[in-house]
């Protein structure tokens, strides 16, 4: 059954693809293998396999034969729209386009990469790897929400979902989803988050079931130049301070990445980081323990100083 | 992307119409190897050719119909001009393929300008598919990554030993080791490094971004030695209260099984972890968030510690 429909759909797709003109039903019906039946049941075929073709991506497009009488349409679908136009691709534009599909695998997209370098595949241009440096890039994320998130984002379709809380609440979020992107590694949703009426960001990681896609809500509208990256920057990483650490000399690896030293005195080396967000930096010099004493600036120092004595009470 | 459900046998149809353009292109590949790179059986791939063969024009004589012979276990495909373009990228393979080429772009060197403007170039072109205006929207910015993946790769392809320098972060400390690469895996978007260590004679696991260099090592090579004592490296038990920042604690220490728990800062809740020093420097850098209840040379370890570095900030700052 499955093999008769299939047959169907590729003598309706070669038939429609090699015409140079519209045909009109009754043609299509008394030539393409696979029409069988009443007229009725042969017209719901045809436009069951229409739509199953365009939820392939094939259009199928529709022009009225008859100018005078505009009930005979005719169906045809352009070589250009079914087919991959990306222009004359070189070797070694192939070769990138292979590196960039094999970044997704075993992650959330690997399925639409392999089947994108199937079709590259099939241009028959030959692979040219040896003009290209050794790179194996690879795209990190795991969330089976990534698809429908990147889904929503481009449709924009609303969508709900359950969010951990920073305070380690279970919280159902409807957001409009402005953008989706990556900083560090680490995967956020922007967008509106329609209870709260504010722009929010969502780590990917922290949404705690699958994301539902509102269909019924119809189509929000975000700013056509809203960059997901340039949000991202500018509400994540908003600091950009420079403080002056001293850390033991030999220690401090994570912290001496990027570090001016200004000065050693056999123990400890002065060293001037920057950083971009100054709780995660105070977490990340607490974790160096006594191998790593801030100086300055003073509020900095003091909000340190203050969180060891919390430490301290803590472990009385 | 639709919710309404695809007739059976659309995956198919959209099988077999790739099928064609990739056959005219690699005429006389095997069975095996077609299924392969379509990830389906031979038996699938058998049937999909089968089905093909009764496929064509209007007419449908032998003058119109796709002419197929595989009966050797190698395909060749002809009168099959009408499908002979693959078909047009979806929006997931273009989007895929997008994100793909950001991510390279983040991992070449900048230098190579000749890459980096056919990369863009590229993007560019794919960018259209997606729509320009939803490629803004979806983006991939610079990964944690390792520019090392690829002399990693390179390694376990040949099964060479790798000679790597490793940041261990729970000792602060950074070490050379001989490691045979197996594997690449990720847990919450961070990837990771499993690999047999020579050095540590164990399987152990290594953060991408902590591999500071990585070298093809030149060595003899050794089998590995297994023996029942080095499978699992040994866990410590102990537990802790949370007092405040409790996301943050939670990750932390995995506690996500227990997520459904009420918050109560005097619920004592038990953790797991395979490093005592790490464990240390976690609730360390919780800076009073998390307080150790259990054992008590751990939690009076944090408080020791607490106090030596506070001891640091008795000096007069410079």
């Amino acid at each position: 059954m499955a093999s008769r429909k299939s047959e169907r759909l590729i003598n309706l797709t070669m038939a429609l693809l090699a015409t140079r003109r519209y045909l009109s039903k009754s043609e299509i019906f008394r030539t393409v293998d696979g029409y069988t039946g009443t007229d009725e049941a042969k017209e719901r075929m045809f436009e069951r396999d229409k739509d199953d073709l365009r939820r392939i991506g094939i259009a199928i497009e529709v022009r009225s034969l008859d100018p005078l009488f505009e009930d005979e349409p005719g169906y045809r679908i352009h070589p250009e729209s079914y087919s991959l136009e990306l222009g004359d691709l070189s070797g070694s534009e192939i070769a990138i386009l292979s590196l960039a599909a094999q970044a997704w695998r075993g992650a959330a997209l690997g399925a639409s990469a392999q089947s994108a370098l199937v079709k590259l595949h099939s241009l028959g241009i030959e692979s040219d790897f040896d003009s290209l440096p050794a790179l194996s890039p690879k795209v990190s994320v795991d969330s089976t929400n990534f698809l429908p998130l990147a889904q929503a984002v481009s449709d924009r379709t609303r969508v709900s979902f359950t969010y951990l809380s920073a305070e380690l609440i279970q919280e159902k979020r409807n957001v409009e989803p402005y953008g989706l992107g990556s900083r560090k590694g680490i995967w956020y949703l922007v967008g509106r988050d329609l209870s709260r009426d504010a722009i929010r960001t969502f780590r990917l990681a922290r949404i705690l079931d699958d994301v539902v896609l509102e269909r019924g809500s119809g189509i929000f509208s975000v700013d056509p130049d809203f960059d997901v990256l340039e949000f991202l920057d500018s509400h994540l990483f908003v600091e950009r301070a420079l403080a002056r650490v001293r850390l033991r000399i030999g220690k401090g690896h994570a912290l001496r990445n990027g570090a001016a030293i200004l000065s050693s005195d056999g123990e400890f080396d002065l060293c001037e980081i920057s950083y971009q967000n100054q709780d995660r930096f105070i977490d990340q010099v607490l974790w160096h323990g006594e191998d790593a004493v801030v100086d300055s600036p003073p509020e900095l120092r003091d909000r340190v100083i203050s969180k060891l004595n919390d430490l301290v009470r803590a472990h009385d | 992307m639709t919710s309404q459900k695809p007739s059976a046998g659309l995956d198919d149809a959209a099988r077999l119409l790739d099928l064609v353009p990739f056959l005219l292109s690699h005429q006389g590949i095997s069975i095996a190897d077609l299924a392969k790179q379509f990830f389906v059986t031979p038996e699938e791939i058998t049937s999909d050719l089968t089905t093909l063969w009764m496929c064509g024009l209007p007419g449908y004589t032998a003058y119109e119909l796709i002419d197929l012979s595989f009966d050797s276990g190698f395909v060749t495909i002809s009168n099959a001009q009408t499908l002979n373009r693959p078909r047009a990228l979806q929006r997931n393979e273009a989007l895929a393929l997008l994100l793909g080429l950001e991510t390279l772009l983040e991992e070449i060197d900048s230098s190579n300008t000749i890459l980096s403007s056919s990369i863009i170039g590229l993007i560019e072109k794919v960018s259209a598919k997606v729509g320009e205006s939803a490629a803004l929207r979806v983006k991939a910015g610079s990964p944690a990554a390792s520019a090392h993946r690829a002399k990693i790769s390179e390694a376990m392809d040949s099964r060479a030993l790798l000679k790597i320098s490793y940041h261990s972060s729970a000792h602060d400390e950074v070490s050379d080791r001989i490691v045979e690469p197996l594997e690449f895996s990720s847990l919450n978007d961070m990837e990771y490094l499993e690999a047999f260590c020579q050095s540590s004679n164990g399987f152990r696991t290594f953060r991408m971004d902590r591999i500071i260099s990585a070298q093809i090592h030149q060595g003899v090579e050794m089998p590995p030695k297994i023996d029942s004592t080095m499978t699992e490296p040994s866990t410590i038990a102990f537990s802790l209260r949370v007092l405040d920042r409790a996301r943050d604690v939670f990750e932390r220490f995995s506690l996500s099984s227990i997520i459904q728990l009420s918050l109560d800062s005097s619920k004592e809740i038990p953790a797991q972890s395979f490093s005592a020093e790490w464990t240390l420097r976690e609730v360390m850098s919780l800076g009073g968030a998390a307080a150790i209840s259990s054992p008590e040379s751990l939690r009076s370890e944090v408080r020791e510690r607490a106090l030596r570095t506070l001891a640091g900030y008795s000096n007069p700052s410079y």
